[in-house]
């Protein structure tokens, strides 16, 4: 018989062998449990989020309309700069 | 998905133990947030899921981890489930990736190690009672734990599970032929593994 052969039969008998019994259903539900948990907490936080988002939005538009002003009389003194040179 | 699922129902008490009846309604259920709907396709599927799983590991806690993520993975990809198939035939392609996943992750042993498999004789031509199929089991196990993933899957696959070429690639989700250039391949790993065991004794 060759190796090969003896591996089949091997193979064959293998077969035979059950697995034990198992019972996973209750640590299944509890793991899906756990990983839907925390998307009832994202609805709030989204809505949090988009006002945080809607808030620094009015923060960055009024912070450009400051640095307008105060940039122009910046390049305001480096005109007079070179005058001066 | 109702309709999809109803089907798979269907398809499920045609196909005997490929599926059981009353699959498309629980489907249906567990998507909707059922748990007792989902606790339900567990109960029916766990026992032949655990049998498939028993293929990947010997080690009764990694396999019972094993077949928990085959029902959990399957639970957050069920709205993928089109009910074209008895949800068993689904169940097990899931089984599939994550059991070839963990031996993925798995450190490959030393092939270089004896081969233990020097009563195979005694093993193979004695009585056919469950010690000897357990003990066979475990030899194998042996040997394809010193092959690559993908080298063991086939083999698996085509000689512990006796399923075909077509259900192979089904499974595996590779084409037909590459199952058969995969298998080949194997099997010649496998024959000079032997050989070298062989000589090692």
């Amino acid at each position: 018989m060759t190796e090969w052969e003896r591996f089949e039969r091997l193979a064959t008998l293998a077969r035979r062998d059950a697995a034990p019994r198992l019972d996973v259903a209750a640590r299944v539900l509890r793991t899906i449990r756990a990983t839907e948990a925390p998307r009832a907490v994202d609805l709030p936080m989204l809505i949090f989020s988009g006002v945080s988002l809607a808030a620094a939005s009015i923060g960055i538009f009024l912070a450009m309309q400051a640095w307008s002003p105060l940039s122009d009389s910046l390049s305001g003194m480096f005109q007079w700069t070179i005058v001066l040179q | 998905m109702s309709e999809l699922a109803l089907q798979a129902g269907a398809a499920g008490e045609d196909a005997g133990p490929s599926g059981g009846p009353g699959d498309g309604p629980d489907v249906q259920a567990a998507l909707d947030g059922d748990s007792d709907a989902y606790a339900r396709l567990i109960a029916r599927y766990q026992q032949a899921i655990g049998s498939y799983m028993w293929r990947f590991t010997r080690d009764r806690l990694r396999w019972e981890e094993l077949v928990h993520d085959v029902f959990v993975e399957a639970y957050l990809s069920l709205r993928g489930y089109r009910g074209e198939a008895p949800l068993l035939h689904w169940l097990r392609k899931i089984a599939t990736r994550v059991g070839y996943r963990w031996w993925r992750c798995r450190t490959r042993q030393k092939v270089e190690s004896s081969l233990e498999l020097q009563d195979w004789d005694q093993v193979a031509g004695a009585d056919l009672g469950i010690e000897a199929a357990r003990e066979a089991s475990q030899q194998v196990h042996a040997l394809l734990a010193k092959m690559s993933a993908r080298d063991r899957l086939v083999l698996t696959l085509l000689y512990l599970e006796e399923c075909s070429v077509a259900e192979a690639a089904r499974l595996c989700g590779w084409s037909q032929t590459m199952v058969k250039v995969q298998a080949f391949r194997a099997r010649k790993k496998l024959k000079k593994l032997l050989e070298r065991g062989d000589d090692s004794q």
